[in-house]
């Protein structure tokens, strides 16, 4: 017990300090990813995509599966229109 | 997780008395109270012209009023207490997850006829475990590189079971199987059939068709080449390796009755490769500059867990990661077709009494997982009320995030805390006897990538070439 209060107490945050890894999970952060997710619902960047999917079967409207993480993003779909 | 004998299985008392007492209806029970109550607490909830906005095409924002009483420890940088107060709410929603499973399975047992006093007085602390591992798996660089809670939970049992040994008043708290049907009932919620189609045709043909070429080839090599000891050993790892990582471990060891030293193998080799695989696959994308739709497509269809695919797929660029992030959901919710044929294939097949000329059907209904019929009834019923209903998907999803997910996500944890407070180190290493479930793992894993990249390069620059083109100029 001593040794996980050590690496997740001390060793683990000061990796979480070091500029390299700061910045990575920064960039997971900005990207909505939890790399430790173990189903799709538990992944925030699937949120515009569903959204965007959503739209597209209620509405028929044109919009991509694929593209930039935005839920306003639109362009010819891989999925067949409604 | 342990099979039953084709004997004990035809000695098994009748289906009514199994719906009182048996833990694979209470999970059923169980599982269908919460969803019921969840979703209910969202309809109330809802606005009143809600269908009216929904119709006009207006963004309707609905959540559960339950959200804030169920919780799991945050995510944390530097002070494990910050899971717990950053935002102020997770105390309050970590109790009432607590007062929710305790009540409920204290009712549940004791209706059973054990002791649901016992359990009660026992569950503190195994909800205390649990919410340890939670803790450890909610720091920052942890989570970063894919190391989920079923692995700390794991540990922080292990390490009780084998030092201090665990103590006989922990035990009737330890029902590995009972959390984890509960929890595969929860989980059936979320699987939604609705989104299978999601990539269209070229998500139909990397994900519907390699999964399954995948899954049966890497079991029927096991069995016939590597000549495995153990049936359910080979199932939960052919399983693991070519759907989705731990879920579909935890969802096909249940429905093959494989032994709890089983799945934690598999959950360990699964992890362990897929952090290797998260980085090295994208580096071997960019550096021979496959283009970030075919990249993003192998990811999503190789990598085990859900998270790590998104990762690796960011790597590469946006389009990369929805691509695979979308091919790895379609995976996803084949969890609920895989438990099922596979619950099918062991009580008509594998558990079959070899003397008899046909199984009975009412020994194959016997044999049969009743949980995997609560897991596809949930399904099939989200699946149908998020494709017809007005609104659906605004309903399903506030229901799903405001309380079941995270509800399942404890109920797994706390399976894995018990599976490791039930296991000695010494029942793991005959698993691994001639490193067989190791050389099962890389040449299931090794087809995985070939015919993957086969089947992706077809769907995206040869067959449907025209499609990818004018969605991608």
């Amino acid at each position: 017990m001593g040794v996980i209060a050590i690496v997740w107490c001390v060793m683990l945050p000061w990796v979480a300090r070091r500029p390299a890894m700061e910045e990575h999970l920064n960039w997971l952060d900005d990207r909505g990813i939890d790399p430790s997710a173990m189903y799709y619902t538990e992944l925030e960047m699937m949120d515009p995509i569903l959204q965007r999917l959503e739209r597209q079967r209620r509405f028929g409207d044109r919009v991509a599966v694929t593209g930039p993480a935005t839920p306003k993003t639109t362009a010819p779909p891989f999925a067949p229109s409604n | 997780m342990t099979s039953d004998s084709p004997q004990d299985a035809a000695a098994q008392p009748g289906t009514l008395t199994q719906m009182r007492t048996s833990e694979d209806w209470w999970a059923i029970w169980c599982g269908t109270l919460l969803i019921v109550v969840a979703f209910l607490a969202v309809w109330c909830n809802r606005p009143d012209d809600f269908t009216q906005k929904i119709a006009e095409g207006e963004v309707v924002e609905v959540s559960s009023p339950l959200k804030p009483w169920l919780a799991k420890p945050n995510k944390w940088d530097n002070s494990p207490l910050d899971s717990f107060y950053k935002p102020a709410t997770a105390v309050q929603g970590i109790l009432g997850v607590f007062i929710v499973i305790a009540v409920l399975f204290t009712i549940a047992i004791q209706i059973r006829g054990l002791s649901g006093a016992k359990f009660l007085k026992a569950f503190p602390v195994v909800f205390l475990l649990a919410t340890l591992a939670y803790v450890m798996a909610a720091q920052s660089v942890v989570k970063a590189y894919n190391l989920e809670y079923a692995l700390w939970a794991l540990m922080v049992g292990l390490i009780i079971s084998n030092t201090v040994r665990t103590p006989e008043f922990l035990k009737p708290a330890v029902v590995t199987e009972f959390y984890i049907k509960t929890g595969l009932v929860l989980l059936g919620a979320e699987v939604l059939m609705t989104r299978l189609l999601a990539l269209g045709a070229p998500g139909v043909m990397v994900a519907w068709v390699v999964t399954p070429v995948v899954l049966i080839s890497t079991y029927i090599f096991g069995q016939k080449v590597l000549k495995m000891e153990s049936r359910s050993l080979n199932m939960v790892i052919s399983a693991d390796m070519s759907v989705c990582g731990v879920s579909a471990a935890i969802a096909t060891a249940s429905a093959c009755k494989a032994k709890k030293e089983e799945l934690s193998l598999a959950i360990g080799m699964s992890l362990s490769f897929t952090v290797i695989m998260m980085i090295v696959l994208p580096a071997i994308i960019k550096a021979v500059g496959m283009d970030e739709i075919l990249g993003g497509a192998w990811l999503g269809g190789t990598i085990d867990s859900t998270g790590a695919v998104a990762a690796a797929g960011a790597v590469l660029g946006d389009r990369a990661m929805e691509v695979a992030a979308t091919v790895k959901m379609i995976q996803n919710i084949l969890i609920g077709v895989t438990a099922f044929c596979v619950a099918t294939y062991w009580t008509t097949v594998v558990e079959r009494d070899p003397s008899a000329d046909r199984p009975r059907l009412m020994e194959i209904w016997n044999r049969f997982p009743k949980f995997v019929i609560g897991f596809v009834l949930a399904s099939i019923i989200f699946s149908i009320l998020h494709g017809t209903l007005a609104g659906g998907p605004e309903l399903v999803d506030a229901t799903i995030k405001g309380s079941t997910k995270t509800l399942r996500g404890w109920f797994f944890c706390l399976a894995f805390v018990s599976i490791g407070l039930d296991t000695n180190f010494r029942e793991l290493l005959p698993q691994m006897r001639g490193g067989k479930p190791l050389i099962l793992y890389v040449c299931g894993q090794s087809l995985n990538l070939c015919l993957t990249l086969l089947m992706a390069w077809l769907a995206f620059h040869v067959v449907f070439r025209d499609l990818v083109e004018q969605a991608a100029p």
